[in-house]
């Protein structure tokens, strides 16, 4: 932080506090004046005579001697605080004439743009050097190199030609990353400018200054930018300008001399499909099913249409696209996997003018089928007759717990339920983490002692479970063990004392039956109510409901439901919440008050066309474990927890190789972590491999990172739009390449003084060691 | 025999005694060296015996006697001297200066003035003493006894006075002239740390009444030099009361010197108009050297006559 004062600006201005010293000389010259021998004295005549003759002579000395010095420890201190004289400042020419220039280079994807035999950025690198041949060495022109993508990253500040080379040097191509130019503002304004680079220096952009990043501030959710930019008149200097991007530029035109290089200038509009997207229908695959990939591109240019190519696991197929009026693609492809494990999914799309943008990966996982434990809370002596048989059957319509037909094994299957009543579940102990999900259908309460320690460890670290409330639940065993106000708890809500509603008699003959409510969406986009995403589709759940189990939701006007709760269904005249989902540790649980199995409560069992598919998709949620932790950003650590701990682990970035991790995993809330590997530079699929002890079988996994689609816009800002973002901003415009005689103009007057006075400074301390010699030490 | 011309420093005899036995040393330090009595008095008419003493002249040593006793003894005659000589020594504070030192300039004032009284006596000279400081506060006449030695140094001994006691020469030497109604030798001792002026028109009462006048100005080193060992100020507080100031030494010292230099310049020139003899006296060196001076012209005197 620099001060400025009336004649000159500061550079560490707390340093001249020291100033304060020169009050130390004045307070010794006070001290020796009551400090002296007395001696009798004869010839005081002829000395009162001498010291009248001397005295004026003897007083201006002493003044002189004191005022240096008292002047000696404020020259130190300026010296210490190394004042400048801006470039402006009629003193200008009291400073050094040295150059002080800052490269700023942009090293975003978009960079990666063909142009001519190169790309942008090798454009950028040979006018940096080209800037830094024109600086001279001897005249001690210095230069800072700065580039700037996601983060802007700080190579050598004030730098002498040779390190400033050394450093453009290690510079081959651009990251992988977006652009934050408010982030590359804010460290070039309050680390180099303010505190690091001294005078008024030279501040020289090599860009592609795309639209995107220079003129949407509030495009970027890292920078403290307004979502838009304020509607004033852009000459109005608000207050809320000054945390945009156009704020920031205008403070640095104040503090420095700034240059536009513009590396796009001229060019041709580039021709790029960019890959934006690429996802699949379902979260994870089943053997067997047929999956639908879908790639969404978009176009920068002119093409109609393009080609690519789909790779899942070993399997490529190539295909076209067309592009619509808007420049979008879609592709779709089907593809069935055949072997369980983990598959990585890539589309790329044809070489173009910038390839970093021309693939995206996805990490597909596959199962053979998904194990799902139901516990029944009302069992019968059949499985299939109990209060969950006919959630069996929509799980598994072979399940048969006794014994298997034969050719009814072979059938794939989806789910693979295994059935257990709840009384059981304390007895057999199941291993529950070899499940997908659990589902509670009914239960009245949950077995304290061994079932909830391992329920509440199942979903903490991933798993999924699903309960549907009937007739059976003891709402306070649920409330007393399940739910935590703190929102930790497996239950989100309370359930209150009793359930509401009049049970339907369907013995009583009546034709029409009054349901007390039925169900709408509440979170639309929610997985666990996929299939009715459409209008069609959302009328099946218009199933009546007669009885049910209140959430205590509310209390006093206010809302209970904890932060990683949301509503998914609910009461439609209401508003009362019937499906929650509730995210605990790494994993969900589900609460559906409505259980299903009891047609004197509702006919969600009756409706097919919404018992079917809603229990499907509610299933199909719960059994996605941490997909969002396998899909990275450029950056994202690849991070993963055990309940075993892990002998070995290897990662292998894409087309790279294996690296060991050599850090130990260390247990942590009793699973056993991995160090993060950060290392994820380049898009691609990433494998980790883990081996553990004993009978654990090994793990293979992908991460599938990708570019931020975002950086793919390229569209950028001429000379006049430039002018008219940045109105109020002074600077020097260049398209593509230096002209010679700026980058060799005159040196800017840095005015930079602080060795002039230390030149002063020794000359003080030498007039004062004469003067102090020759006149003595002060007197009265 | 044990060198007597070290009592001949001042810091050596004023660590002795009484103050006749200083003198006796002082005188004896003094004719060891080549200091012979310039004495040469003569008279026809022999008066009486008396014993010799080292530095009688040997012309008048009666061989007879000595033929006759085995004793020295030395003819003494009617009127052998006619030398007065009064020796008029400051008592102002100012001659108190450096207190706390080796020797002050009153120590050394009375070292000379009793070795010289008593070197006068015992060539039959006539000395006298006046103690002065604003008057003539003591005053023995001149007498050649050995006696009135005795009387001389009870003076001196009593003669101190206080350090604010200040100085007037003019009165005081217009006292002497007054008093001392036979021609002969007035010496003054004394700083005078006075304005020049006033001794010289002092001193040309003395002339007129045709005295012989010796003015022995004592001063101190450090009113010589002004140096001063320590790097510091110094707070000067003038005796006689006449004022003070803190200073560093070494910023004044060329005015200071000047100054000084310029006032004995003035004391001489005006003494030389008045053919006053001026003798100025650094109390640090020997007292044979204003001994000498002040026998040299007892002896031109009597080499006039």
């Amino acid at each position: 932080m620099t001060l400025a004062l009336p004649l000159l600006v500061l550079l560490h201005p707390a340093l001249f506090g020291f100033a304060a010293l020169f009050a130390v000389p004045l307070v010794i010259h006070l001290l020796n004046r009551r400090r002296y021998r007395t001696v009798p004295w004869a010839a005081m005549e002829f000395l009162l005579a001498a010291y009248q003759k001397r005295r004026k002579k003897l007083q201006v000395e002493n003044l002189l001697l004191l005022l240096i010095r008292c002047a000696i420890p404020v020259v130190l201190a300026l010296v210490f605080a190394r004042p400048y004289f801006g470039a402006d400042s009629l003193l200008a020419n009291l400073g050094e004439s040295q150059r002080e220039v800052v490269v700023v280079l942009d090293e975003s994807y978009s960079m990666s743009r063909r142009a001519g035999s190169g790309t942008l950025f090798q454009s950028g690198l040979e006018q940096a050097r080209r800037l830094a041949s024109a600086l001279k060495a001897e005249r001690q022109d210095r230069v800072t190199l700065v580039t700037f993508a996601k983060e802007p990253r700080l190579h050598c500040v004030s730098a002498g030609l040779a390190d400033f080379e050394r450093k453009l040097a290690t510079l081959s191509r651009p990251l992988y990353e977006t652009t934050d130019v408010d982030r590359m503002l804010d460290l070039l304004l309050d680390e180099v400018l303010d505190k690091q680079v001294l005078g008024h220096p030279e501040v020289w952009l090599f860009t592609d200054f795309q639209a995107c990043a220079f003129e949407d501030a509030g495009a970027n959710p890292a920078s403290d930018a307004p979502a838009v930019l304020p509607s004033g008149p852009l000459d109005d200097p608000t207050a809320a300008t000054i945390g945009t991007t156009r704020g920031r530029m205008r403070r640095l035109g104040e503090r420095a001399d700034v240059h536009f290089v513009s590396l796009s200038d001229g060019l041709l509009p580039p021709e790029d499909a960019a890959v934006v997207d690429l996802r699949a229908s379902e979260p994870l695959g089943i053997v067997g099913q047929a999956l639908r990939f879908t790639a969404q591109i978009t176009r920068t240019g002119r093409a109609t249409s393009g080609g690519g190519r789909f790779r899942i696991g070993e399997s490529e197929r190539p295909v076209t696209f067309q592009f619509d009026a808007e420049g979008k693609a879609t592709v779709e492809l089907w593809h069935s996997c055949q072997a369980e494990g983990d598959v990585g999914v890539e589309f790329r799309v044809d070489d173009d003018d910038l390839a970093d943008d021309d693939a995206r990966f996805l990490r597909m996982q596959v199962k053979s089928s998904l194990p799902v434990l139901v516990v029944d809370g009302q069992p019968a002596g059949q499985a299939l007759d109990g209060s969950a048989g006919p959630l069996l059957l929509i799980l598994d319509p072979t399940f048969d717990p006794d014994g298997r037909d034969p050719e009814a094994v072979t059938q794939r299957r989806w789910f693979e339920p295994q059935f257990l009543p709840w009384y059981d579940l304390a007895r057999v102990k199941p291993d529950l983490s070899k499940f997908d999900a659990i589902v509670f259908v009914n239960v009245r309460e949950i077995e304290l002692e061994h079932v909830l320690p391992a329920l509440q460890a199942y979903v903490e670290s991933g798993g999924g479970a699903l309960f549907l409330l009937g007739d059976q639940v003891r709402p306070e065993a649920w409330n007393e063990h399940l739910f935590k106000g703190d929102g930790s708890g497996l239950m989100p809500l309370r359930l209150g004392a009793e359930p509401v509603g009049e049970a339907y008699d369907p013995m009583a003959g009546s034709a029409r039956r009054d349901a007390p409510f039925r169900l709408e969406i509440a979170d639309e986009l929610h997985p666990a109510v996929r299939t009715f995403s459409d209008d069609r589709r959302r009328l099946y759940l218009r199933f009546p409901i007669f009885r049910w189990w209140p959430f205590e939701a509310e209390a006093n006007g206010a809302s209970l439901l904890p932060k990683d709760a949301r509503v998914v269904l609910r009461q439609e005249k209401s508003g009362a919440p019937a499906l929650i989902d509730h995210r605990v540790g790494r994993g969900r649980t589900l609460w559906f008050n409505v259980s299903g199995t009891d047609d004197t409560w509702s006919n969600y069992a009756q409706v097919a066309s919404a018992f079917f598919p809603l229990t499907w998709d509610m299933l199909n949620f719960l059994c996605v474990r941490d997909a969002g932790d396998h899909q990275l950003p450029i950056g994202g650590s690849i991070a993963r927890g055990f309940t075993a701990p892990p002998l070995r682990c290897v990662v292998t970035p894409p087309g790279g190789v294996a690296r060991d991790q050599q850090e130990s995993p260390r247990q942590v809330g009793g699973l056993w972590r991995l160090p993060a590997y950060a290392e994820t530079r380049v898009p691609g699929l990433y494998a980790l491999d883990v081996q553990f002890g004993g009978e654990d079988p090994p793990l293979h996994e992908l991460f599938a990172v990708n570019v931020d689609p975002g950086e793919s816009r390229l569209a950028t800002l001429d000379r006049e739009q430039l002018r008219s973002v940045f109105d109020r901003v002074a600077f020097e415009y260049h398209a593509r390449e230096i002209p010679t005689d700026v980058a060799e103009q005159a040196p800017e007057r840095q005015g930079e003084i602080w060795k002039r006075l230390l030149a002063v400074l020794l000359a003080l301390l030498l007039v004062e060691s004469l003067l102090a010699w020759r006149f003595g030490s002060y007197a009265s | 025999m044990p060198d007597s011309r070290r009592y001949l420093d001042p810091k050596v005899v004023n660590r002795l005694g009484r103050l006749e036995v200083k003198a006796r040393l002082i005188v004896e330090g003094f004719l060891q060296g080549s200091h012979r009595s310039p004495y040469r008095g003569a008279s026809v008419e022999f008066a009486e015996h008396r014993e010799y003493v080292p530095g009688d002249d040997l012309r008048h040593l009666d061989w007879k006697v000595y033929g006759r006793n085995d004793r020295y003894y030395v003819k003494q005659y009617e009127e052998e001297t006619d030398l007065r000589c009064l020796i008029a020594l400051d008592t102002s504070g100012s001659m108190r200066f450096p207190e706390g030192f080796d020797v002050t300039r009153w120590q050394y004032g009375t070292l000379l003035t009793a070795a010289l009284s008593h070197l006068l006596v015992r060539q039959r000279d006539a000395a006298g003493l006046a103690l002065f400081d604003t008057s003539v506060h003591h005053f023995v006449e001149p007498h050649t006894s050995p006696g009135h030695l005795q009387s001389l140094f009870r003076t001196l001994d009593s003669g101190a006075r206080p350090p604010e006691t200040k100085t007037s020469l003019l009165p005081v030497l217009g006292d002497l002239a007054e008093r001392m109604q036979r021609r002969g030798l007035i010496v003054v001792i004394s700083d005078f740390f006075a304005p020049v002026e006033e001794t010289l028109r002092g001193l040309a009462r003395l002339r007129k009444r045709k005295h012989d006048v010796l003015l022995l100005q004592l001063l101190m080193p450090e009113e010589l030099t002004f140096e001063f060992s320590r790097n510091t100020l110094y707070k000067f507080v003038g005796l006689e009361g006449s004022g003070e100031l803190i200073v560093d030494p070494r910023a004044m010292k060329a005015e200071y010197l000047g100054a000084m230099e310029h006032f004995r310049r003035e004391l001489r020139r005006g003494c030389l108009k008045e053919r006053v003899d001026f003798e100025s006296i650094d109390t640090s060196t020997r007292l044979d050297i204003p001994l000498t001076a002040i026998l040299s012209r007892r002896a031109r005197k009597a080499a006039r006559r």
